[in-house]
């Protein structure tokens, strides 16, 4: 799971978190073109963390449980966005980095998060799916039928 | 879990969420084929990786540790009541193979687009798969309808296994990317079956 190298080490800086919280500036969206703003901006979600306590593959999906409908929550904007989009319908980690506009690690970290928070439930791709034969027969009827 | 009150989420059983990743030189349709399959207009992600530079992209720094962010677009095909087809193509610069690591973990094999015109820049993903025990199957893209090498010299030129499957593809038609993709999953299933009976 934390294999070096395939995740994102150089961009945890501690120190960061501390000094985006200092900053009361608002918030800027993650521009893919704007990149120097961007790379601070983005680990600053996360408190400087590229690990999260679950690892969330790239296709992982997640959606919102009967916790997340609390009115009194009080969820911070990029928490408040995922868990408003995973409330009407299932998104995978990389739907909701491509429709938010944050790095996938970035969107691994919080929905992490709120995974142990109780907020999210994540169904997870298949471990053993190269040996799964009822499951890959499934897909290539699936497949054929489309 | 759900309260009643609760929106309900689409699928009726827990979704399982299948990879399969389309690799392949720059601007060899991976985005089309994807989007010919897809049911919804392929998406674009970014991802920073870190790596070591290879010294390609050396810009006269003695570090060579790099960050880069590369974007891979996908698209989502529901395939029946539960499993969720993600097709995801490799990130454009290829020459950072290696960076695909977290993207190919777990999936169930991966599609390799060759331009018939350009077979040198499928190289790095050819490699890349050779080294690795996943299923994949090389599909020539024919962009205009015709084919400027057939399967047989593409798999000469490439040295590809005789067990990896070398077939044309249309990248715009949904038909022939379904037949692609097919074959990728005869190939997974021919493996999973003979793994099962190692036992």
């Amino acid at each position: 799971m934390s294999d070096p190298g395939s995740e994102e080490p150089a961009l945890v800086r501690p120190f960061l978190s501390g000094l985006i919280a200092a900053s009361s500036a608002p918030a800027r969206a993650y521009d893919p073109n704007g990149q120097e703003p961007a790379a601070v901006r983005s680990y600053a979600m996360t408190n400087g963390r590229s690990h999260a306590a679950i690892h969330l593959e790239f296709e992982a999906m997640l959606q919102v449980t009967t916790a997340a409908n609390d009115p009194a929550l009080n969820l911070n904007f990029e928490r408040a966005a995922i868990v408003r989009l995973c409330r009407n319908e299932i998104l995978s980690v990389a739907e909701l980095s491509a429709r938010l506009r944050l790095p996938i690690g970035v969107i691994r970290v919080v929905a992490s998060d709120l995974v142990v928070d109780g907020l999210l439930e994540a169904f997870l791709p298949s471990l053993g799916v190269a040996e799964d034969v009822d499951l890959i027969s499934r897909l290539i009827e699936g497949v054929r039928a489309l | 879990m759900l309260s009643e009150t609760a929106p309900r989420p689409t699928a009726t059983r827990a979704p399982i969420p299948v990879k399969i990743v389309v690799a392949g030189g720059f601007g060899v349709g991976k985005t089309t084929f994807v989007g010919a399959l897809s049911d919804i207009a392929p998406l674009t992600t970014e991802a920073a990786m870190t790596t070591m530079s290879q010294g390609i992209d050396n810009v006269g720094e003695v570090s060579t540790k790099t960050t880069t962010t590369v974007a891979m677009d996908f698209g989502r095909v529901a395939v029946d009541s539960s499993i969720v087809m993600y097709l995801f193509g490799t990130p454009g610069q290829d020459r950072f193979g290696f960076m695909w690591n977290d993207l190919v973990k777990g999936a169930l094999g991966a599609v390799v687009l060759v331009d018939s015109r350009r077979i040198e820049d499928s190289f790095p993903a050819l490699d890349y798969f050779e080294h690795r025990n996943l299923p994949f199957v090389v599909a020539v893209n024919c962009f205009d309808g015709s084919l400027h090498h057939s399967p047989d010299d593409v798999r000469e030129a490439l040295s590809i296994a005789p067990n990896v499957p070398v077939l044309t593809t249309d990248a715009r038609q949904r038909e022939r990317v379904k037949e692609t993709v097919l074959s990728l999953l005869d190939v997974a299933l021919a493996q999973a079956k003979a793994r099962a009976r190692k036992g």
